[in-house]
């Protein structure tokens, strides 16, 4: 309801102002990506010893997980749509 | 079993100090990029924690309550299990909880005074007599002490001084600040000296506001008394707070009222505050792991293999397989 609010008075669409809407009230959601990038570089670290190995996997790794969190993201924002 | 380049000297000693401090162990061993890694990692992350929770995301509590027939988290912080990786930064929680237990069941107890106070007050006062009779803001220097025969003879009392400024607000002139001096004695309200986070709010002005809390402050409320023959009169009283020391706060258990502040005043964000003081013990746990055993997977160099296949050696140091060889030396079939 808030996002159609939105959407009115700024003549956005309806999806729009929405997303803008979640991501600024989600904010603590930006949280999780230092944590995730603490998480893939301690893992890391405990799997190699070789610091290019280390960093290498790491960076894959915290790709990973944002890219996983950002699909879990995206599907639960579509499902969503008109709650 | 760890690679043979891995120098992890005594690794019980290195695990040790990489539960202590993380990053330590490693810094022992010599292996100093990881020491750097973890620790930056780790305690950023517990540090960072405890930052968005306003350091008081970090206590243990354990104990079973009489008389409640439902288990609640708050007696119980699991949570702390996995903070506690952390090591040193976490372990005063230990010492704050028997601090905290060693009085009573409920950890408050706001009637007694546990050791005389000296120290500068901030709050409220009203005085009420026919002749001197005020009301305003006052700040000073507060004295309590616990008179254990009682003046007269009547058991122990706590008896007190209070020194400083009252701004009191006369009609015509605003506000003016004057000298107070007055006795305390009687029955006091004073919040526990040691305790996480306690409600400071002053209701005696007749103002009403929202609950405040503070961790840092301690509430004090006592009877204004001045001598009316052989008895002390109560001509007014004094509500204020007086500074509570760090070590009597950080770390100590919350009371069910401060924590449920905190999660209104913070909402969200002390859940995610939590979670990174539990996430820096776990992943701790790794780097302690990793100080005691060396890499899990080996040093780094190894040569990926296919999927279902152990890694072998780098190419430069390999030794070929009988199979290898074998498969090497069998000639291609002719078509």
């Amino acid at each position: 309801m808030l996002g159609r609010v939105i959407a009115r008075s700024s003549r956005l669409s309806p999806l729009n102002s929405r997303l803008i809407m979640l991501l600024a009230a989600q904010n603590v959601l930006w949280y999780l990506l230092p944590l995730a990038l603490a998480i893939s570089l301690v893992y890391s670290a405990s799997r190699f010893e070789l610091p290019e190995r280390i960093v290498h996997r790491a960076t894959r790794l915290f790709l990973q997980i944002v890219l996983f969190m950002g699909t879990i993201f995206a599907i639960l924002f579509v499902l969503s749509d008109g709650l | 079993m760890a690679d043979p380049r891995i120098n992890l000297k005594n690794p019980k000693v290195a695990a040790l100090l990489a539960f202590l401090i993380p990053g330590a162990g490693h810094w022992y061993q010599g292996r100093c990029f990881k020491a750097v890694i973890y620790s930056v990692c780790v305690l950023g992350t517990f540090c960072w924690g405890q930052a968005m929770a306003e350091w008081k995301g970090v206590y243990f509590r354990w104990q079973d309550l009489e008389g409640r027939d439902r288990f609640r988290t708050r007696d119980r912080t699991i949570g702390y299990l996995s903070q506690v990786l952390v090591g040193l930064p976490s372990l005063p929680a230990l010492v704050q909880w028997r601090r905290y237990s060693s009085r009573d069941v409920d950890g408050r107890d706001f009637s007694q005074l546990e050791t005389p106070i000296d120290a500068p007050f901030e709050g409220y006062a009203k005085h009420d007599t026919p002749n001197d009779s005020w009301e305003g803001q006052i700040s000073g220097h507060l004295q309590l002490s616990l008179d254990d025969t009682g003046p007269r003879g009547f058991g122990p009392e706590v008896r007190g001084h209070f020194r400083g400024i009252a701004r009191i607000e006369t009609p015509g002139a605003g506000e003016t600040d004057v000298a107070k001096e007055f006795n305390l004695a009687g029955p006091i309200t004073i919040a526990p000296q040691v305790l996480g986070n306690g409600n400071v709010t002053t209701t005696i002005d007749g103002k009403s506001r929202a609950k405040d809390y503070s961790s840092s402050r301690r509430y004090v409320r006592s009877r204004i008394v001045a001598e009316r023959g052989e008895f002390d009169a109560p001509v007014g009283e004094i509500e204020g707070t007086i500074p509570r020391a760090f070590k009597d706060w950080y770390q100590v258990p919350l009371e069910d009222d401060a924590v449920q502040e905190m999660n209104r005043r913070l909402g969200r964000r002390y859940e995610i505050a939590l979670l990174f003081t539990w996430v820096a013990g776990l992943l701790n746990l790794l780097a302690i792991w990793d100080a005691y055993e060396g890499p899990a997977y080996g040093y780094g160099d190894e040569v990926d293999q296919p999927e279902g296949q152990p890694s072998t050696a780098p190419a430069a140091t390999a030794v070929p397989t009988p199979v290898a060889t074998a498969t090497s030396a069998t000639p291609a079939p002719s078509s």
